[in-house]
């Protein structure tokens, strides 16, 4: 393990509270007052580093860019950069640019294939959804720094994709036009009256779509295939995907006699497929599941939630593999 | 309803191999104890692969007549009888990863040979002429072995199996520790799915030692610390108390209890009862829902804790026949909570029962999550 990450003393912080005085929390101000931060930060040589972004040394020439495209189960991406960062005589930038409803395999080779028309513009409008999701970045061979776009674009040398979503995510197709969609996760932890409030709008949802219900195993790894195929020819990168924990934490059933589980089952087969199409379809397996055990999983909510702990040691993971199946860290 | 008397000796047989993982939770002397205190006949059997248990439950080989002197241990292990008289029978997947299963060309019979065994000239050349290694067992195989040696126990035996840790420790070989948890992968859902479709209790040894973390508390395959042998002998004991064989199982009458689902429930609410007192109930009828609640725990965020709260609903299945002789009203319930009296007959007074009256053999069924 290495010790804390340490991005040296805050720049001007009586600033930042000044503006959070005049202005509130999370303002616009204040939003444009990090970015100003951070970029001077960077400037000084600093890393930038939040959730899910790492840029480092971006005054060196050569550029490599780590993209991360998965739900939660890849946020310990981006505290990688601190561990490859000392090793590469180049400015690395690490950004997981997603969230789980939009990275289900088909929903993402829907994307590639282009979808448009009049059933689109009424979906993005009656689910106040973001147009921009339906057109996947993932496979742009270069990617910009989001919020910093003078930083100009990084290359994506590794992709990271994640199993987690063709996991668990549940997509609606439209009956007529068969248009995919992932509603998201906000409404989960929305006010119920928000949700609930424009009941013609929910008529309309339940009218116009029908479950599309979870994946199986064979449609996703050919999805999988497609993706990777497509993305080493259209970027060059190294591929990896993660699996998740097969097991549920805290949940251990006692007594199976009945039980049915078909989740961790699932979860299991899910993995074993991962690691048979490897080979041919030409992606790395990360083994997140045997990362997560080692390090304990007795403080995850869930199989795609690590604990810091279990984050710091999937890094060192991460580490390992791009050593392993990369030349970007020199012999 | 199951009435099956004790033995002979006022206790009860488990046999059990001798896979670490399984001698180091439910080997230890004097656990495995009836509720009045009896202690419980242990038989230990040398551990064997799911083909050779197969193939031992059948009973149709004998030992041939041209065995070394050296090598009839292990055809003598093969073709003992005790686990077609047990009330339980616990194996290891452990034992799946054998690579030393013979089988002599003449009779049929498959053995294993010990590991690092020292053999000499004659047993060699015996191997060699007489017999031919079977080599590795395949998933598919083990999860067929499994039901078949389910369906050979039959109802009167419990099959335990004990599942692999998938973790272990990677020293300089991380490809190899990465290619066992692999084949540990593929065991574990062998398993998974043979429970699915045959009554098979999982000790689900993966599971135990990851919430432990592997890295500290696994050694070898199927060799854990004395914390992780501890945490998975209690789950042993729970699942093998579940099927009510630690009970003398001497009344007519059992009372039905509020099972255990896993460590962090304790308590919960009967959402919904199925049957009334009077009703008759068979195998696998649901009696009533209950719901779990506030399963919390930490997500694990550096900067900010969340909190995560679950609610689970599960069906309690009739793993016995039986007449439900009194139910009672109580919908809030903790675990061990008594709910009904169940008698092998209707006529039965529910009165006539205390606390050493054994517990109704019950199954839990994801209903919600």
């Amino acid at each position: 393990m290495s010790g804390p990450i340490n991005n040296g003393p805050p720049t001007n912080p009586i600033s930042l509270k000044i503006v959070r005085k005049m202005f509130g929390r999370l303002s616009s101000p204040e939003e444009k007052l990090r970015k100003m931060r951070n970029t001077v930060r960077m400037q000084r040589g600093q890393a930038l580093y939040r959730t899910n972004l790492y840029v480092g040394n971006i005054r060196a020439k050569r550029k490599v860019g780590i993209y991360g495209f998965g739900g939660c189960d890849l946020t310990f991406l981006a505290g990688s950069g601190h561990l490859i960062q000392p090793r590469l005589d180049a400015s690395l930038c690490i950004n997981r640019a997603s969230a789980v409803e939009g990275v289900r395999s088909d929903f993402v080779l829907q994307g590639l294939d282009g979808v448009d028309g009049p059933v689109l513009d009424e979906v993005v409008d009656k689910l106040d959804l973001d147009r921009g999701s339906f057109t996947s970045t993932l496979f742009e061979p270069r990617f910009t720094v989001p919020d910093h776009p003078r930083l100009g674009t990084y290359p994506k040398d590794i992709v990271v994709l994640s199993i987690a979503a063709d996991l668990s995510r549940t997509l609606y197709q439209h009956r007529t036009d068969r248009l995919l969609i992932d509603p998201g996760g906000w409404w989960l932890n929305a006010d119920m009256t928000q949700v609930l409030g424009d009941l013609d709008r929910v008529k309309w949802f339940s009218s116009a779509f029908k479950k599309a219900g979870k994946i199986p195993l064979d449609g996703y790894l050919d999805n999988l295939t497609r993706i990777v195929k497509e993305l080493r020819e259209r970027t060059g990168a190294l591929v990896m995907v993660c699996n998740t924990l097969v097991v549920d934490p805290g949940t251990g059933a006692v007594d199976y006699q009945f039980a049915n589980s078909p989740a961790t089952v699932r979860r299991r087969e899910f993995a074993i497929g991962l690691r048979e199409a490897s080979h041919d379809a030409g992606f790395v397996v990360f083994d997140v599941d045997r990362v997560a055990k080692r390090s304990g999983i007795s403080g995850q909510a869930d199989f795609v939630h690590y604990t810091a702990d279990q984050k710091q040691a999937l890094r060192h993971e991460f580490m390992r593999l791009v050593e392993r199946h990369t030349t970007l860290l020199g012999s | 309803m199951a009435t099956a008397p004790a033995s002979d000796a006022g206790t009860i047989g488990i046999v059990f191999t001798d896979s670490p993982d399984v001698i180091d939770s439910i080997g230890r002397p004097g656990l495995l104890t009836t509720r009045t205190g009896d202690p419980v006949e242990v038989i230990i059997e040398p551990r064997l692969r799911s083909d050779v248990l197969v193939q031992r439950l059948r009973g149709d080989s004998e030992i041939p007549g041209d065995v070394p002197v050296g090598a009839a241990r292990w055809l003598v292990a093969a073709t003992s009888t005790a686990f077609r008289s047990a009330k339980v029978a616990a194996i290891s997947l452990v034992a799946e990863l054998s690579t030393v299963v013979y089988r002599h060309l003449e009779s049929g019979l498959l053995f294993e040979v010990g590991d690092g065994e020292p053999i000499d000239e004659e047993m060699g050349r015996w191997l060699a002429e007489r017999c031919q290694p079977v080599g590795p067992i395949d998933e598919q195989a083990t999860a067929a072995n499994l039901e078949t040696a389910v369906a050979l126990l039959g109802a009167d035996t419990r099959l335990v199996v004990y599942n692999l840790s998938t973790f272990v420790p990677d020293g300089d070989d991380i490809e190899g520790a990465i290619a066992f948890a692999d084949r540990a992968q593929r065991l574990d859902l062998a398993l998974a799915r043979a429970a699915g479709t045959s009554p098979i209790l999982v000790v689900d040894a993966d599971r135990i030692v990851a919430e432990l973390g592997a890295g500290d508390h696994v050694t070898a395959p199927g060799r854990y610390s004395a914390e992780a042998a501890n945490e998975i002998s209690e789950e042993a004991v729970a699942q093998i108390d579940a099927l009510g064989v630690l009970d003398p199982m001497t009344s007519e009458l059992a009372l039905l209890v509020i099972p255990r689902y896993d460590r962090r429930t304790h308590s919960g609410s009967i959402t919904r009862w199925y049957k009334r007192t009077g009703d008759s109930v068979g195998p696998g009828d649901v009696l009533f829902d209950i719901e779990f609640g506030g399963l919390a725990a930490n997500l694990g965020a550096t900067r900010d804790v969340k909190m995560k709260t679950r609610v689970m609903t599960l069906g309690v299945v009739a793993g016995d026949a039986g007449h439900l002789l009194e139910v009672s009203p109580t919908t809030d319930v903790s675990v061990g909570d008594r709910v009904a009296v169940v008698g092998a007959r209707p006529d039965l007074d529910p009165s006539d029962t205390d606390e050493l009256t054994p517990h109704f053999r019950v199954g839990l069924r994801v209903v919600e999550r």
